[in-house]
């Protein structure tokens, strides 16, 4: 064997332990200082709130993120059906005033039962464009 | 793949596989505290504060490495930091070759038993720190180059220069003292 490598098997093979007295001191402290830390961690645990609690699962994490994105979406699809909806609301008021009892007076007073009767077909069509399908 | 099971079993709040690793690891490290720190107390606090520390990180430990080199790391780095502590406070123990002769009476040498092992550990406490902390790291700990060169923050080349002189060192000390 080189000496170097005596050297380091010197190294690696010496033993120094510590005394009996002092292993077993320090195994209970250890031991003691694990017991220590769960308590404190479950009381922490139950301390901290249900926010904490999903928070450390990576389940509810998935579960609330998922939730949050399906919010989002909805939201989104919910604004776009009212932005949508803006022009039938518009159509809808202009119709109305079309049917008003003032304009249908005022064409019948201009034409008689035929002009009241194409106003009233106009304030439809806004809101019944198909009026027609339907009627056949 | 025991220490596998033991850390999962630790990061399950096992009582057993804490004492398991302990009673597995302690002697091991203690040896490499006494070496570094020369002293049977240090050596004791050290090893002591390491495993309460580990008692206490248990669901929060990431390892990557075998569980014998974190540990040795762990006595290396609490170690180094006595040292400094040490060095801060009081002069008279920065001459660590002065302690080591000191040693002489020093229950550390009624534990160990081998003669050689004996003067080894004195012949240790002659090094630079730095060459002492390489060659416990690599020898006791079975840590490789790059591991130490990490855990000291030098290059790899430094780690591997340190080690080589460390021992040409212990080499030249031993010399005729013990059969090489």
């Amino acid at each position: 064997m080189r000496p170097t490598e005596r050297i380091e098997k010197l190294i690696h093979d010496f033993e120094v332990k510590p005394g009996e007295r002092m292993r077993k001191q320090m195994l209970r402290d250890t031991l003691e200082t694990q017991a220590k830390t769960l308590t404190s961690r479950k009381q922490g645990a139950l301390n901290a709130g249900i926010w904490r609690i999903i928070m450390k699962s990576r389940i509810t994490k998935i579960a609330v993120a998922a939730c949050a994105f399906l919010f989002l979406i909805f939201g989104a699809s919910l604004l776009y059906e009212k932005k949508k909806s803006e022009p039938v609301i518009n159509e809808t008021q202009q119709a109305l005033k079309s049917i008003s009892a003032y304009s249908l007076s005022k064409a019948f007073a201009n034409g008689g039962v035929e002009e009241m009767d194409k106003q009233a077909t106009l304030a439809f069509k806004h809101i019944w464009p198909d009026q027609r399908k339907i009627e056949n | 793949m025991e220490d596998l099971l033991l850390l999962w079993k630790l990061k399950r709040d096992s009582r057993e596989a804490l004492e398991r690793i302990y009673e597995k690891y302690v002697n091991d490290l203690f040896a490499v505290a006494a070496s570094l720190l020369g002293d049977v107390h240090s050596a004791h606090d050290v090893v002591h504060d390491v495993f309460e520390s580990f008692a206490r990180s248990g669901k929060e430990l990431k390892l990557k490495g075998n569980l014998k080199s974190y540990l040795v790391t762990c006595v290396v780095n609490a170690a180094r930091y006595r040292m400094r502590a040490k060095r801060r406070t009081s002069d008279v123990l920065a001459d660590y070759a002065a302690e080591a002769k000191a040693r002489q009476a020093d229950p550390v040498n009624e534990i160990i038993a081998d003669e050689q092992a004996r003067r080894m550990v004195a012949c240790m406490g002659e090094l630079p720190y730095e060459q002492r902390e390489v060659i416990i790291m690599h020898i006791r700990g079975q840590m490789s180059f790059k591991e130490i060169a990490r855990t000291a923050d030098v290059s790899i080349n430094t780690a591997q220069s340190r080690y080589r002189y460390g021992i040409e060192k212990l080499r030249s000390l031993l010399q005729g003292e013990v059969e090489l």
